[in-house]
């Protein structure tokens, strides 16, 4: 593990900080907006108003808004509000934000009549980009690839971000504000006793996926020092593996974290089976859980993960 | 009802029931040994009969996990061969299993549903919800062909409908819920994961019941194999008889639905092959079906554990359903009909008013355009655009109206085209699996080549259309064509496609993602340009269309009477060939492979009387123009911002029409 190595390869201090437009905005005002991030979930409270650039932004995909989000940026629109708010909703949607439709599929008349200026898309959206740039620029990031590390594609990303949104400090601030965090809870896991961990989500009763390397989960405990006990890489998109449950026992002194699924408990049901009773995990009661947390986020989803992740380790399995 | 299949009586090879289940066994023992042979070592089974209550990790895999898949799959497995056993029996249609009469999908639907939006009722009862949908599937395809006596075609058409509607809904919850997608799916093509034995629990009881219950039917059964005639003569209640066996079967079904998902074409496999190997009357057919089914499923599952080693987890039922479309083209030369079709008489009856229903069609889609140019919802609610700000909006609405209504011009002339080249009433792209084989040649050439422009995607898609055609042209020829074989050779096409996409969605290409959304037929991405060359495509092929209808009307008089007229069979065949194929191949590029609108469109037509070749094919493009508009314009504004892909409505729009129209038709 080398978080300091990593440091170096991107270029997060940048002293000075530029604020632009004489827009009632200081400083302080976003580090207070973004210490929200971590109270957010408990709290809800995140600081508003966010700041509407002069630039007009339609963000099509969750990761991106997400970003936006705690870079307190304001889009005019962005694609599928309600799907975000349950599956992602970290932070919040804020309010005065048109839903222009499906992320693959959005609603091109509706969007090309808020005239933006730049619509901001993934890759794996990229066959919408000939159309849209009939009316709008269009920006596309990579996160999520077969292989690579989401992570520093998110750290890249959120620079590029705040640079299109023309407040290239932001940028610099939040990545900073998720460094210092990620920093403080490896500093609380040196509490923890090292041992890898199995980090699952049920698809049904039956059916599992494990995070592999390539999924942002495993990038974000690399960070915080922590080992992956599945060493194998992934078969599935986005770094996941499709399993079943005796896949775990390979490594009986692991332990094993499962991750709320977003189907309301229909498939909880695997962790009360016998099979997963009898693991020797779960005998030695090496087992945790957290609330559903979605795969695929930017920054903010890496650093809500980390900070559960860390508050679940250090509470019930320190050494 | 004559259409009823018989399968050839001489079981020439030699093969008996008892030699295929023991090589059956055979394969699934030895693909067991090796497997369990390899995971667990002797210590492990010695640990577990040592103590059979805590035991070690290892020994809790095999107690928890691998044996119970084992017992999961021969029950599962029977269970199905059981229930389509009955089905086939009391029908009297060697086609009928739980996933050809619309039951798997409707369980399938009802479940989903059920997670989507009161996942509280799961964890009361997942059957309950299963059985539920299975029986509201049944009862629709039976409502849909009571008419006909259950006539054999008619139930598995009803069937495959209700089978597509069901997977309509079912992809239009998951399209606001696609991060559920996966979890829906790894259900929907059946994993028989064991976690311990409340599977088994669940299952044995359930199948033991119902094999009680048809073991006393067995007698009544059995004679209901022979004409309803003679078994009214015994004095026995048909109607309840057959309720009871079939609500049995249908439980049955739902209840293995409910525990492992959909695993198709094992109930349909077991039976052919009893019937194949020989088993001759239904009892013993309903004696060895359920047995090969165990078999069958069990040999899969092992064989799909041993291919999967090491890498992730297959879904045995994507297995069964890729195994199963090859049997089922297997089994058509083997398939002998009784009546040969009917439709030449179509041709005979005249309706004089034939181009004023033409001219009210044309000018009721000519007097719809306008509203549903101008009237959408936006963000303030409904609006009517005015004539000085349509100039914003007309740029988006054109290509895809333009689009929409050329595709369902192009598919209605392709299913009339089919219509008559097959003599088939039932043929259809869709039906016949010309849809398929176009989305596979849209598949390989999106896999193959990097970023493959729209002349390569048409070419691909015709490619893969004619093929289709050719092949399902090849299986049926022996039997001039009859309705029985087309339909399954295009169901068995539709299952590999089926498959396929299965299999790439399980193994999480990205490409899939593209794949499903061009799949469910959106039209909101169609550029000026393609929206151009649809136009141009439909309004050529509509200014043909009396070209090839005046050979089809001769060639459907048969081909030495063609030939007497002086008609080049072959060459007007061929040249028919592509045009069907271009003229699905290009709106299954634009609104994918699933709308129906050729099977719909001339149907409709029909129905209003039109019968003459060149009216009628006319009629089914403004007919599928008409389906295809409302379909779009509903998918724009149904559920603002939010679009639903017009493919996927289009089956909404036409369909209830179609499945009325079904009903009450008596041919």
């Amino acid at each position: 593990m080398a978080p300091v190595a990593e440091k170096r390869a991107f270029p997060t201090k940048r002293t000075e900080v530029t604020i632009g437009d004489g827009l009632p905005l200081t400083r302080r005002a976003i580090v207070t907006g973004l210490s929200g991030l971590v109270a957010a979930h408990s709290s809800g409270a995140w600081a508003e108003p966010l700041v509407r650039p002069d630039v007009r932004i339609v963000s099509l995909n969750w990761a991106i808004s997400e970003t936006l989000y705690a870079m307190q940026v304001r889009p005019i629109g962005a694609a599928e509000i309600t799907g975000y708010d349950e599956m992602v909703g970290y932070p919040p949607t804020p309010s005065g934000i048109v839903d222009v439709g499906f992320q693959s599929d959005p609603n091109l008349e509706l969007l090309s009549s808020l005239a933006p200026n730049i619509v901001l898309i993934q890759s794996w959206q990229s066959g919408l980009r000939s159309i849209i740039e009939r009316f709008s620029r269009v920006e596309s990031f990579t996160l999520y690839a077969r292989g690579g590390d989401p992570f520093a594609r998110a750290r890249e990303a959120t620079l590029q971000i705040a640079e299109i949104a023309e407040r290239p400090s932001m940028g610099v601030d939040l990545i900073d504000h998720i460094d210092r965090r990620l920093e403080r809870y490896r500093v609380r896991l040196s509490a923890y006793d090292r041992r890898p961990i199995y980090l699952v989500q049920a698809l049904t009763p039956t059916n599992l996926v494990v995070f592999t390397t390539g999924s942002l989960f495993d990038e974000v405990m690399r960070r915080l020092g922590l080992a992956n006990a599945w060493s194998a890489p992934p078969d599935l998109l986005w770094g996941s593996t499709h399993i079943g449950v005796d896949a775990l026992s390979t490594d009986p002194e692991a332990r094993i974290i499962w991750i709320a699924s977003p189907d309301h408990g229909a498939s909880e049901g695997l962790f009360r089976s016998a099979l997963w009773q009898s693991l020797p995990q779960v005998r030695a009661g090496r087992i945790g859980h957290l609330p559903m947390v979605w795969g695929f986020g930017g920054l903010p989803t890496a650093e809500r993960f980390g900070g559960l992740l860390t508050s679940l380790l250090v509470e019930d399995g320190g050494a | 009802m004559t259409e009823a299949l018989a399968l050839d009586r001489d079981a020439s090879s030699g093969v008996s029931p008892r030699h295929l289940a023991f090589l059956l066994a055979l394969f699934g023992g030895s693909a067991t040994a090796w497997h369990l042979h390899a995971e667990f070592p002797v210590s492990v089974w010695r640990e577990l009969f040592a103590n059979s209550g805590a035991h070690d990790a290892h020994a809790a895999v095999l107690w928890y996990a691998a044996l119970p898949r084992i017992a999961v799959s021969l029950i599962a497995g029977a269970s199905l061969g059981l229930a389509g056993a009955v089905m086939q029996t009391v029908l009297r249609n060697p086609l009928a299993e739980p996933t050809t009469l619309g039951m798997s999908a409707g369980a399938a639907l009802a479940l989903t549903a059920a997670t989507l939006w009161v996942p509280g009722l799961l964890a009361i009862g997942r059957e309950f919800i299963a059985a539920t949908g299975s029986a509201g599937a049944a009862l629709v395809v039976f409502g849909l062909s009571w008419r006909q006596s259950l006539s054999p075609l008619r139930l598995v058409i009803a069937g495959l409908i209700v089978s597509l509607y069901c997977g309509a809904l079912a992809a239009i919850l998951t399209l606001f819920h696609y991060d559920h997608l996966q979890s829906v799916f790894v259900w929907g093509t059946g994993s028989l994961l064991q976690n311990d034995w409340s599977t088994t629990r669940y299952l044995l009881p359930r199948f033991v019941m119902a094999l009680f219950v048809i073991a006393l039917l067995l007698r009544p059964l059995s004679v209901m194999a022979l004409e309803d005639e003679s078994a009214r003569s015994l004095g026995l209640s048909l109607r309840s008889i057959r309720l009871v066996s079939l609500g049995t079967a249908i439980a049955l079904s739902a209840v293995v639905v409910s525990a492992v998902g959909v695993v198709g074409f094992v109930g349909l496999a077991a039976s052919a092959l009893a019937k194949l190997s020989g088993a001759r009357t239904s009892r013993q057919r309903l004696f060895w079906a359920p047995l090969l089914g165990a078999l069958l499923l069990w040999s899969a599952d092992q064989f799909v554990e041993l291919l999967g080693r090491g890498f992730s987890e297959i879904p045995t039922g994507s297995v069964t359903a890729l195994m199963g479309a090859p049997l089922m083209l297997w089994l058509l030369p083997r398939l002998k009909q009784a009546i040969p079709p009917s439709m030449a008489a179509d041709a005979a009856q005249r309706v004089p008013l034939e181009w004023l229903v033409l001219g009210c069609l044309l000018t009721l889609l000519l007097l719809l355009a306008w509203p549903m140019f101008a009237v959408g919802q936006s963000p303030e609610g409904w609006h009517f655009t005015q004539w000085t700000e349509l100039q914003n909006v007309l740029s988006w609405r054109w290509p895809r109206f333009v689009a929409a209504v050329s595709a369902g011009a192009m598919l209605g002339i392709a299913g009339t085209l089919l219509q008559r080249l097959t003599g088939n009433p039932m043929a259809s792209p869709e039906i016949l699996g010309v849809s398929s084989g176009a989305a596979l040649g849209v598949i390989v050439i999106v896999f193959a080549v990097a970023a493959p422009g729209r002349p390569m995607q048409i070419c691909a898609a015709a490619i893969g259309a004619a093929l289709t055609l050719a092949a399902t042209f090849a299986l049926a020829r022996k039997s001039a064509f009859s309705p029985e074989r087309m339909l399954l050779a295009g169901v068995a096409l539709g299952s590999i496609f089926t498959g396929l996409v299965s299999f790439l969605i399980t193994i999480g290409d990205p490409r899939t993602q593209l794949l499903l959304s061009w799949m469910a037929g959106s039209t909101s991405h169609v550029t000026s340009d393609d929206a151009t060359i649809a136009a141009f495509i439909a309004l050529t092929a509509m200014a043909l269309a009396p070209l090839p209808t005046r050979w089809l009307a001769i060639l459907t008089t048969g081909a030495a009477n063609a030939r007497a007229v002086g008609v080049d069979v072959a060459k007007a065949r061929s040249i028919l060939f592509a045009l069907t194929a271009i003229l699905t191949a290009v709106p299954t590029l634009l609104v994918g492979p699933l709308t129906f609108v050729g099977l719909m469109a001339p149907h409709i037509l029909r129905m209003a009387g039109v019968q003459r070749p060149i009216p009628l094919c006319l009629g089914a493009a403004i007919v599928g123009a008409l389906i295809m508009a409302v379909a779009d314009w509903l998918g724009r504004n149904l559920l603002f911002p939010y679009q639903i892909p017009a493919g996927l409505l289009a089956t909404f729009v036409g369909g209830p029409y179609f499945l009325w129209l079904m009903r009450s038709r008596a041919t």
